[in-house]
């Protein structure tokens, strides 16, 4: 909709309350005030509207403040929002300082495929500080490189600069320079490590890198050496030389165990104590250890099957015939209260072709007889002939020591 | 031209342009109301903003 004159005086009769007549009146001395002020060429202010001005032979109107955003009210407190991901590379050549250190790198790179091979060839020969390598670059540079003279001044500017660039260390500059492989890679590692310089790019890049994440690879070697060592001690005590100590330990062990539970055989019976002044120490343990004895399978492990094996004349074995005058370790197939089962069950076993005993035994003052197969010198002899008995006595039995009558 | 009518004329002028309505002032020119969309703004240093979207007065001269 368009406000004319006519509507604009309306609206302003309307809204000053005056006569129309005076509303033109008004109307038309603004006009013309606001016309001879842009013709002398001054400016035209009405207060919380706007300033007219005369420009370029024609009028403007600049809209206060006030103006602006009463108009402006559906979007006021809008500001501008920084659009971080678009990014862009401005194309002018006015860049502020952020750009600045990508120009410096291009320079260097440029700077390095021309003349790279030159240097490392200059460097490689002698290690050299660096004002000396420029001179030397100057020096060489004249023979070899064919713009010799006009590339003499740039290959300085830019070697200072590169130079620069490295003093500040291995940061940002060293890590693009890592990225890039070859002559790059190569430039960089024989400023640094002037001592590594006959050097290839495969070993100079691994050598950088070691020194990049040094502190963790370090950590990290140190804990591999150390479990190492500790899995390798362990598997020594283990298994190597700890075997050779076997015997001895398990008889310590034997004695100890037995030493523990010497007070229990003074609560057992007659048959019991006769059996003690006979035994040695180590006997009484077989007698006192009657409540559960699935515990002592796990007394000791022992070594000494083999040599039952080996010897021909062994006095021990699982089959065969009892030697009574030997002592040493059964497999307690049966327990039982009553001696005719007992017995039975060792007739049983003695057709089988085991060897047989009774022992008898007192638990909680009740009298057993045990029927054992076998004698064996050890209990590790005689756990291992346990895994080749046949079913119902490889899972149900125990070792005893066999007390000599 | 006393203070009231130019204040009358200024919130006239306002109140129309804002209901997108052009005044015209004969002798003057005439004031549009004019809107402008949300556009994206590149500085010189690479910075990109979006700038808000705005209504403006704009004034057209005869």
């Amino acid at each position: 909709m368009i406000i004319d004159k006519e509507k604009l005086i309306s609206l302003l009769v309307e809204k000053t309350g005056s006569k129309q007549e005076e509303v033109e009146e008004q109307l038309t001395e603004l006009i013309n005030r606001i016309q001879e002020a842009a013709s002398e060429g001054k400016t035209f202010e009405i207060e919380g509207f706007g300033t007219f001005s005369m420009e370029d032979d024609t009028l403007q109107f600049e809209p206060s403040s006030l103006l602006q955003t009463e108009v402006n009210n559906k979007y006021a407190g809008m500001k501008p929002i920084e659009l971080i991901g678009a990014f862009k590379q401005p194309e002018g050549e006015e860049i502020p300082d952020m750009i600045e250190p990508e120009k410096d790198e291009e320079e260097i790179w440029t700077f390095d495929e021309e003349s790279v091979e030159e240097e490392t060839s200059t460097k490689a020969d002698k290690p050299v500080n660096k004002a000396e390598e420029k001179d030397e670059v100057e020096e060489s540079g004249e023979p070899a490189i064919p713009k010799a003279t006009e590339e003499q001044p740039k290959e300085r500017t830019t070697s200072d600069d590169e130079t620069s660039a490295e003093d500040i260390g291995d940061g940002d500059l060293g890590m693009l320079g890592q990225e890039f492989s070859g002559d790059q890679s190569e430039e960089d590692e024989t400023e640094e490590k002037e001592e590594q310089k006959k050097d290839k790019k495969t070993q100079k890049v691994a050598a950088e890198s070691d020194t990049k994440s040094d502190p963790i690879e370090r950590f990290l070697m140190v804990a591999v050496v150390l479990i190492a060592i500790g899995v390798a001690g362990w598997f020594i005590y283990d298994f190597g030389f700890n075997s050779l100590q076997n015997t001895n330990s398990a008889n310590q062990n034997f004695t100890r165990q037995s030493a523990q539970k010497n007070v229990q055989p003074q609560q057992t019976g007659d048959l019991d104590k006769k059996s003690q002044d006979q035994s040695d120490p180590s006997q009484e343990t077989g007698s006192g250890k009657k409540s559960e004895p699935q515990q002592q399978l796990k007394v000791t492990k022992q070594e000494g099957s083999h040599s039952e094996a080996a010897k021909p004349n062994n006095p021990y074995g699982l089959k065969g015939t009892v030697n009574h005058s030997i002592s040493g370790y059964t497999i307690v197939v049966h327990s039982l209260k009553d001696q005719q089962k007992a017995e039975k069950n060792r007739q049983y076993l003695q057709e089988k072709g085991f060897r047989a005993i009774i022992q008898s035994a007192v638990v909680n003052s009740v009298l057993y007889y045990r029927v054992g197969i076998g004698q064996f010198p050890t209990v590790d002899a005689a756990e291992k002939t346990i895994k080749k008995l046949p079913e119902p006595y490889k899972s149900n039995n125990f070792i005893k020591r066999i007390k000599q009558q | 031209m006393n203070k009231q009518f130019l204040k009358a004329f200024s919130e006239i002028v306002r109140e129309q342009v804002v209901r997108k309505n052009e005044v015209k002032v004969q002798g003057i020119g005439s004031f549009q109301f004019r809107h402008r969309k949300q556009f994206q703004k590149q500085f010189k240093n690479g910075r990109v903003v979006m700038m808000p979207p705005k209504d403006t007065i704009t004034f057209v001269p005869e």
